[in-house]
């Protein structure tokens, strides 16, 4: 033992023979300094990438309105909200707000926000629905939407809204940098390296303990790791699996694991270049795939089996009235109705096995395993399988060619705490996002009547509609919900993990 | 020489012009058409309809005729416009700034290192081959030839961050952050340049002048230092600028692993957004800085050595 480090130590220092050792920055944070490692890079200078997600989710911006803990819309910026007329929501600012630059938050200060972003972001001018924003008084704002729209309030949750302080723009109206309102203030950001915030004292809730926070960028997944285990960082996100594995058990660290409804699933080509275009080999797929199998083999068990389209467990989520299940037997005769047979293990029809093209892309860590895993399923079954992996880019053009039966995507649908954003914006037959050619004019009625309706039994009536037609028609077979994980040192005291995944929330966390 | 200096730097000015064409090509063969891609890029993702497209198209000269445009573009090079990057919509050039003198950083300090590791292997084992030592040192060139830089760095970011704790696992901007990637490369390069010092230098120590030196008295240490060795370096040097590629080849992967943030994690970036100004960028900058590599080699051999003037 001692030879080995005495012959490292020898290596090392012949390495270092031609460098000064000049002291870094490993161990150099303090218990008032929170350093966090990222797989994406935080980029606080461009509005565009990632949806100005991170604004949000590192809280320099506050939205209007806030998701609790339970995904439940509470007050943000906005303490109270009703809707005065089907169309018309007014929002009742919160009191003595002031931006990060002195400024005061008002109604006008935030139908100039709201107005910017939408002229920058043509997205949002989607998602919002918006006719026009008024200021009736200085705390008073009033949103007037095209069509009826409940949905609204949950909207301005979503990161793409939060409040700008008019500093944050040139006199162009171009983005310049994130002045906001939140806890965090933007302090200073270092291209392909990091992102620092430091606590606004003047911020409206409770201050935080902490007095600054990095967002380090480490794009690789075991490098960023490491980094936590050599106390180079104190929090990492988006772990591998094994490595959740690893630092369960090891006491210096701390594993957080909360499940979420972000959902993998392979989306079905239902037009006319796919077999897929036929319901029966569509449901037939589904009861084929054991997704407890997928969850373990090729996630190391971190995710919860798939067998519906929203999670269990969340209020706001519809769900239908039946689950898919492993059913061989419901399979079979699903498939010779379709006119296969099966011979030799196979399923056969005009000579030719029963054969689906899967499109994944590989960007993101898990996408791989799981089509693979999924594709073996099937193979196992009698289905032959033909994997291709792409960027993301790459498995789009063949998406929107039509030239795949089964794409393997990630979607997470509880940003916003309602069920009108997954659903409108992916499977509505003139949704911007629909790349399966999957149509159904009852299905798009009662998500459109969906959005329109407040909670209740009529609300809950038409989303389980939908949610009903999804499972009969069966437009995608769901494989995992994400079960969210990062992991700390032992240090860090009061850290819950946000169900949204996209809310990091270090106001209560010390270290 | 001058004439013949002159000859070599047109070659390379040819090489560079036929890089520049495919360069430019290679955004005007992207899929689909060049001025929607463009300002679909500029509009956050969303479809222009054919109105905008044709506008857009007509502002910015993309119907003019492809040589025009080639010669506006390489104007505009020239000035360090590189165009717009479709995933943050900044200028390149801002990236390229920093991202190059970061890899050229890398890329001298591994080849420094490598050098220093490789020949001194080298003459140790043109000294004794056959012997213990040079076995070693071969068996030691193969791995270091062969092993994945993904995993061994890994394998060196263990030992050195985790379990010795000396260097930092990641990131840039002190000297501490460039040893381990610097490590990395350069072992995997100096893999093959040692082997390449040995055969060289055996051979040279086989020549009837060596025979003569010892045989003035001269120590065999002093023999291979003052006489073989200068013999020998024009051969290493050439052979140095072509590990360049081997060098670029490590810093794609070294690059992403130890978070630095050069020229080839950019173009791992840029592949994977699809962001095609910046992979044009990436493409001219790779190729001609290969091209420059290889003609200041020479240029420092011609004035090394009298007698290659009358080759190159």
């Amino acid at each position: 033992m001692i030879k080995k480090t005495l012959l490292g130590a020898a290596f090392a220092a012949l390495a270092l023979g031609s460098f000064a050792l000049a002291p870094h920055d490993a161990h150099a944070s303090d218990d008032k300094t929170l350093v966090i490692g990222t797989m994406w890079e935080s980029l606080p200078l461009s509005m565009k990438p990632r949806r100005s997600r991170f604004f949000n989710e590192s809280e320099i911006l506050d939205t209007l309105v806030k998701l609790d803990y339970d995904l439940k819309p509470v007050p943000g910026l906005a303490t109270a909200w009703n809707r005065v007329s089907p169309t018309v929501w007014q929002f009742k600012l919160r009191e003595n707000v002031v931006f990060h630059d002195g400024t005061k938050l008002d109604a006008e200060a935030v139908k100039f926000s709201l107005e910017r972003v939408i002229a920058l972001l043509p997205y949002a001018a989607d998602l919002l629905n918006v006719k026009s924003i008024k200021a009736v008084s200085p705390l008073v704002l009033e949103i007037e939407n095209t069509e009826p729209y409940a949905a609204l309030p949950n909207q301005l949750s979503d990161a793409i809204t939060v409040v700008y302080a008019k500093s944050s723009f040139d006199d162009a109206g171009e983005f310049v940098k994130p002045v906001g309102t939140g806890p965090w203030k933007f302090e200073e950001y270092r291209k392909q390296d990091r992102t620092i915030v430091s606590r606004f004292d003047g911020y409206w809730g409770e201050k935080p303990a902490l007095e600054k926070i990095e967002y380090r960028f480490i794009p690789d997944h075991n490098s960023r790791t490491l980094a936590l285990e050599a106390g180079e960082i104190d929090f990492v996100t988006n772990l591998l699996p094994s490595d959740v594995k690893r630092l369960s058990k090891d006491d210096d660290f701390k594993v957080y694991a909360e499940p979420t409804s972000g959902l993998y699933y392979g989306a079905f080509n239902a037009g006319e270049k796919s077999v897929l275009s036929d319901v029966r080999i569509r449901q037939a797929v589904n009861a084929l795939v054991d997704r407890n199998l997928i969850v373990d083999g090729a996630l190391d068990g971190v995710g919860n089996p798939a067998w519906d389209f929203f999670a269990p467990g969340f209020d706001w989520a519809p769900q239908a009235d039946a689950k898919y299940k492993l059913d061989p037997e419901l399979a079979a005769s699903l498939l010779t109705d379709a006119g296969y047979e099966k011979t030799d293990g196979k399923w056969m029809k005009d000579g030719q096995q029963l054969t689906l093209r899967i499109l994944s892309y590989s960007s993101r860590t898990e996408m791989p395993m799981i089509t693979e895993a999924m594709a073996a399923l099937l193979n196992e079954q009698g289905i032959a399988t033909e994997i291709g992996m792409y960027t993301w880019g790459g498995m789009l053009d063949l998406v929107k060619q039509g030239e795949y039966d089964v794409s393997v995507v990630f979607w997470t649908p509880e940003m916003i705490g309602h069920p009108d954003l997954h659903l409108k914006s992916q499977f509505h037959s003139k949704a911007g996002l629909n790349y399966q050619f999957w149509e159904n004019a009852d299905f798009d009625a009662a998500v459109d009547k969906g959005r329109t309706l407040d909670l209740g039994d009529e609300q809950a009536a038409t989303y389980t509609k939908a949610m009903n037609i999804l499972y009969d028609d069966a437009p995608i077979i769901p494989l995992v919900h994400k079960v969210f994980v990062v992991a700390s040192t032992s240090k860090l005291k009061n850290y819950h993990i946000h169900p949204s995944g996209f809310f990091f929330d270090f106001k209560n966390v010390s270290k | 020489m001058a004439s013949r200096l002159l000859a070599r730097m047109t070659h390379a000015l040819i090489l560079l012009f036929i890089v520049s064409v495919i360069g430019f090509a290679l955004l005007r063969l992207m899929p689909g058409d060049f001025a929607e891609i463009l300002l679909m890029a500029q509009m956050d993702g969303t479809l222009p309809n054919a109105d905008q497209v044709a506008l857009y198209a007509d502002q910015n000269g993309l119907n003019d005729p492809l040589p025009e445009q080639y010669l506006r573009w390489l104007l505009a090079l020239s000035q360090g416009d590189l165009g717009k990057s479709f995933v943050s919509n900044e200028p390149i050039i801002n990236d390229i700034t920093l991202r190059l003198g970061q890899s050229l950083l890398l890329a001298v300090l591994s080849l420094i290192t490598a050098l220093l590791i490789a020949v001194p292997l080298g003459i140790l084992c043109a000294r004794y081959p056959g012997s213990r030592i040079d076995r070693i040192a071969g068996m030691i060139s193969v791995i270091g030839m062969s092993i994945p830089n993904f995993w061994y760095s890994l394998l060196l970011a263990l030992l050195f961050s985790l379990v010795l704790g000396w260097l930092p696992t990641g990131g840039h901007g002190t000297w501490a952050h460039a040893v381990l990637p610097t490590l990395v490369i350069a072992t995997s390069v100096a893999g093959v340049l040692s082997r390449y010092v040995r055969g060289s230098l055996l051979e040279e120590l086989s020549k009837p002048y060596i025979r003569t030196a010892k045989a003035k008295g001269l120590s065999r240490i002093r023999t291979v230092l003052r006489h073989a060795l200068p013999n020998i370096a024009p051969g290493v040097l050439t052979f140095s600028g072509m590990q360049f590629a081997r060098i670029f080849d490590g810093m794609i992967i070294v690059e992403t692993l130890f978070a630095w943030p050069g020229i080839g994690r950019f173009l791992v970036e840029s592949l994977l957004n699809r962001d095609y100004p910046a992979i044009q960028a990436c493409f001219l900058l790779i190729a001609a800085s290969y091209i420059l590599v290889n003609l200041t080699v020479d240029i420092c051999i011609a004035l090394y050595d009298p007698r290659t003037r009358e080759i190159i």
